[in-house]
């Protein structure tokens, strides 16, 4: 099979479904090394099943996910993790461990059975927690952070993993504005270093702020990809959503701005 | 602190709780009805020790103590130990597994359910036979084994094994293990003697023949348990992340309950049900340490040694001797309920 290479990750034509629903049908995306992409839609689009199928969560009935052309589907579990991390929509967390030892557990893959992490691990810990603005917090108890705190202390599990992608499952939706930005600059930066970073995303405006790359789904299909001016188009959100939008061009550099309108007025 | 400043410390702590035990062990054989004092007792296993045992002139301990001691008293507080080790290691290990502090051998069912075949084992005449205890053993083995295939089937959606359902799961057929167990008794009045004493919890008839079986594999199986606290760990701080990070939980979590229901099997069938041991201790552990089971399961483990040699030797002083399953029980639930109102306060 020639599996390009070129490619940081590809998707290629998966379908998966939960009994007699079909959440993605026939997905196929190609996406290059040190790139933004935002993956938009509705909910029950199937934003989550789709990055949840790249990071090899769940198993796509059909087709298959392949990382520097190699199948995500016969990786092994430790080398799969070395090249793909994945933060997951964020759910309550019970355990009290310290901030340092979550950040720590990014190690997991290098770090061999019988042994602890070493000194060189932690320095990693150290880079990675200053990078996302935790190193303060590295003697709380996890469970005593703000939810944006804990996002980013999460981030700097992902970025510990030392992978080439990162896949981001709604990284800011509970977060105010503050913590939203200040995570997505993170994810930016993180892409600078060569990174891939795909993130599902709710907030548009962000997205196009943020994102190099759109990928826009509706109802487990791709409605259009490319870059924000070409996917955040009135007629576009119009037929995703539903909701008549007013697009205004030329904000942050000429990214669209989506600004919905009530119902009534239209 | 995170968990490497820490080690050399733990370490340290471990060792010394390791030794407590041992002590407490050597106390505990001096304990019970015939009267032998510390002196004599030491003098009877020192004289047992090769090399040491020529410089102890054991001429004037009595041949009936020295059996009482040798052959009663030590492989009976040596089960204790272990069993104490066991229930507790296996109880961490379900709460972090689960992440349920409320989960432990009972509430998956195991227990009953190995109770369930060594109760077979005894209504078919199993414990008066030659080697009778073997097969009672390996009776509480296959219904332990089977309970955690049943309860698993039950709760199993696809490849993936919720908690809920397996708590409940393990409930059902703890319930219907017990009724089982009920039925046997109505059946045969004359075991019904046999059969209580043991579901209430007792060591006091122990052998060194149930002993070199039981103390093995609860060593075994409470190494190899502590080795999978990293993963543990890393499953607690959530299932999805911890599958992004390289961890097989599924795969984890069968290793674990198999090696889990090997340990509740070997301590079922030479005490019966012993219970609040296996919650107790972790929570007692976790408390001070927090949850980190790096921590929680070794600490966990010989604090439930202690814990379990000290109700044995109180369970010896009165004159009627009481079983330790039902003095656990009576320091257990009241502790237990403690902990509940005091996490309705924290949530209140």
């Amino acid at each position: 099979m020639g599996q390009d290479k070129a490619y940081s990750i590809e998707v290629r034509d998966i379908e998966v479904s939960f009994g007699s629903l079909n959440v993605l049908k026939g997905i196929s995306l190609k996406m290059e090394r040190g790139r933004f992409y935002g993956i938009l839609g509705p909910n029950g689009s199937g934003k989550t099943t789709l990055l949840k199928s790249m990071a090899r969560a769940l198993r796509p009935q059909k087709g298959a996910v392949y990382v520097n052309g190699e199948n995500v589907g016969r990786m092994k579990s430790r080398e799969l993790s070395k090249r793909i991390a994945c933060l997951h929509q964020s759910t309550d967390i019970t355990c009290d461990y310290p901030v340092m030892d979550v950040v720590l557990m990014g190690r997991y893959p290098y770090v061999k059975r019988f042994q602890t992490e070493g000194e060189k691990d932690r320095e990693i810990a150290k880079k990675a927690m200053i990078a996302s603005n935790v190193w303060h917090l590295k003697d709380r108890r996890i469970n005593e952070i703000s939810g944006g705190e804990r996002q980013r202390v999460f981030i700097a599990r992902a970025l510990v993993q030392e992978t080439d992608i990162v896949l981001l499952d709604e990284p800011i939706s509970h977060l105010d504005i503050q913590h939203q930005i200040e995570i997505l600059d993170l994810a930016g930066t993180m892409t600078q270093e060569g990174k891939t970073i795909i993130a599902v995303l709710h907030d548009l405006n962000l997205a196009s702020m943020y994102c190099d790359h759109l990928i826009m789904l509706k109802d487990g299909a791709i409605v259009a990809q490319g870059e924000p001016q070409k996917v955040l188009t009135e007629e576009i959100v119009k037929r995703v959503y539903g909701v008549k939008p007013f697009v205004i061009d030329g904000m942050n550099d000429n990214r669209p701005y989506i600004l919905p309108v009530k119902k009534q007025r239209i | 602190m995170s968990f490497s400043d820490k080690k050399y410390r733990y370490r340290f702590a471990l060792i010394f709780g390791g030794l407590l035990l041992v002590l407490l062990i050597l106390t505990s054989v001096t304990v019970g009805a015939a009267n032998i004092s510390l002196l004599d007792t030491l003098r009877i296993l020192i004289g047992r020790i090769p090399f040491l045992g020529g410089f102890v002139s054991g001429g004037e301990v009595s041949r009936t103590h020295e059996l009482i001691v040798l052959n009663i008293r030590l492989p009976r507080v040596i089960a204790a130990a272990a069993i104490g080790i066991g229930l507790s290691a296996v109880g961490a290990t379900y709460q972090g597994m689960f992440a349920n502090p409320m989960a432990d051998p009972y509430v998956l069912g195991v227990s009953a359910g190995a109770a369930l075949g060594a109760s077979i084992a005894i209504v078919m005449g199993a414990d008066k036979i030659v080697g009778g205890f073997g097969l009672t053993t390996a009776a509480a083995f296959i219904f332990a084994l089977l309970t955690v295939f049943i309860v698993f089937s039950i709760a199993k959606t696809g490849a993936k094994v919720s908690n809920t359902h397996l708590l409940l799961a393990g409930v059902a057929v703890s319930f219907f293990a017990s009724s089982v167990m009920s039925v046997l008794m109505v059946l045969n009045r004359d075991k019904v003697a046999n059969i209580t004493y043991w579901m209430m919890g007792s060591i006091a008839f122990t052998s060194w023949k149930q002993v070199i079986i039981l103390v093995p594999l609860v060593i075994a199986g409470t190494i190899a348990v502590c080795v999978f606290a990293r993963e543990l760990n890393i499953i607690a701080a959530g299932e999805d992340g911890a599958r992004s990070l390289g961890v097989e939980v599924e795969k984890v979590k069968k290793v674990l309950l198999v090696i889990c229901s090997v340990i509740v099997a070997a301590c079922v069938a030479v005490s019966g049900v012993i219970g609040f041991v296996g919650l107790i201790i972790p929570h007692t552990v976790r408390l001070i340490s927090g949850s980190d089971n790096r921590i929680v399961l070794p600490f966990s483990a010989i604090g439930g040694g202690i814990f379990l040699v000290l109700c044995d030797t109180i369970s010896r002083i009165p004159t009627a001797e009481i079983p330790v399953g039902v003095l656990t029980s009576m320091f257990g639930a009241p502790y237990f309920i403690s902990i509940l109102i005091r996490s309705k306060k924290k949530v209140v």
